[in-house]
């Protein structure tokens, strides 16, 4: 029974090593980036691009219009919750990438878009490919494969520590510090959910 | 050499082994949301404030805190027509208060999650620098568990390539994972 789960726990950990890798950077970027949560998010190069709104279209159906035309990379179409208009009346649009997001303003009496590329660094571009799974807005092949990499890396995580959980305490009998450390670690997680909760 | 990392592999991954999986459930909850049922446990009540406490949004949140049991980080301010609005939020629970000085009241909604929303809740808590004190518990939780993952997955490497039987099946496996998700993340990258 050992010899089986110490295969599973090996098979799974190496199929979920380069996730494992990119969870651990996105945990430690997230704990570093949340201080600058104040800050403004990073500004990018801006262009105007001539542009028409259809007559009579709704907001919606603008935002998806102006997605088709600029196709901006990895990034799908805005959702109708995240439309919204500026002080100045002006349809305002973030198309989201993992590589940082495109902002749009549709500025219909100027007939004109302004287009800001914001690039993220390479670990908030980590953190968000940690969070990119099959449920997210994830157009494209490229961004389609790796959310599949992803539900296979989080189910072969699961089972990589469910086997090591196991094979910690079965194989080591007479290795006590195993046990005060589940015991530890898994006392100190419920008692901050209780407390939090 | 070995002895030594088998043991804080071990140490290590049994240490975390809850928060770990805590994190992979809340993940397979986000990326198939429809499996489980989210909505959150909903109250409204109205609270009576006066004198002091109605000067301002940290006030009114310190009134609410100190007379009326609610614990969170206080955000999202916004004023209103009627005063202001604002959250004091911590994991799995959300207040929603209006206030209304006119009135001397605030309408205080108040968002429970059940237990998946509550996991989903500890997967997004991060940083260290939050005015409420168990965000920052929750966040070097959440520092030290990544930082765990690295290392058991540097000292796992090193444990199975000693492992002479499982070489074989195991460099292909590690190949296939490496030359699967390296070259997508540089396609990704350069996008």
């Amino acid at each position: 029974m050992i010899t089986i789960i110490k295969k599973v726990h090996l098979y799974a950990g190496l199929v979920a090593f380069a996730a494992l890798v990119v969870y651990g950077i996105a945990g430690l970027t997230a704990t570093v980036a949340s201080r600058r949560d104040g800050e403004p998010p990073p500004a990018g190069a801006v262009r105007f691009e001539a542009y028409t709104a259809p007559t009579g279209a709704s907001d919606k159906d603008i935002a998806d219009d102006v997605h088709r035309r600029l196709q901006p990379p990895l990034a799908g179409q805005v959702p109708k919750s995240a439309l919204h208009r500026d002080q100045h009346n002006d349809l305002t649009l973030t198309f989201s990438s993992v590589n940082g997001p495109t902002r749009v303003t549709v500025l219909e009496k100027e007939g004109r878009l302004r287009v800001e590329n914001a690039r993220n660094g390479l670990w908030k571009f980590f953190n968000n490919l940690h969070s990119t799974n099959r449920a997210g807005n994830t157009p494209g092949l490229r961004l389609k494969l790796w959310a599949a990499y992803n539900e296979i890396a989080l189910w072969s995580l699961s089972l990589m520590m469910l086997s090591g959980v196991y094979l910690g305490l079965a194989s080591r009998p007479r290795f006590p510090w195993g046990k005060y450390a589940l015991a530890l670690g898994s006392t100190a997680f419920v008692v901050l959910y209780v407390v939090t909760r | 050499m070995y002895l030594w990392l088998r043991n804080i592999h071990l140490w290590l991954g049994l240490l975390c082994g809850l928060p770990v999986l805590v994190y992979g459930v809340s993940a397979v909850q986000m990326a198939h949301g429809k499996w489980f049922d989210m909505k959150p446990a909903v109250t409204e009540t109205q609270v009576p404030l006066s004198g002091a406490a109605t000067a301002s949004p940290r006030s009114v949140a310190r009134a609410l805190m100190d007379s009326h049991g609610m614990r969170g980080e206080l955000g999202q301010v916004k004023e209103t027509p009627a005063a202001f609005r604002f959250r004091i939020a911590r994991p799995g629970t959300v207040y929603e208060v209006d206030f209304d000085r006119a009135a001397g009241t605030a309408k205080v909604r108040t968002s429970t999650a059940r237990f998946m929303g509550m996991l989903n809740r500890i997967h997004h808590v991060a940083g260290l620098s939050h005015e409420y004190v168990l965000l920052d518990v929750w966040g070097a939780l959440v520092a030290f568990v990544s930082l765990s993952m690295l290392v058991l997955g540097a000292t796992g490497i090193y444990l199975w390539f000693k492992l002479h039987a499982e070489r074989k099946v195991g460099l292909v496996l590690l190949a296939a994972s490496l030359s699967f998700a390296l070259p997508l993340v540089v396609l990704l990258r350069l996008a």
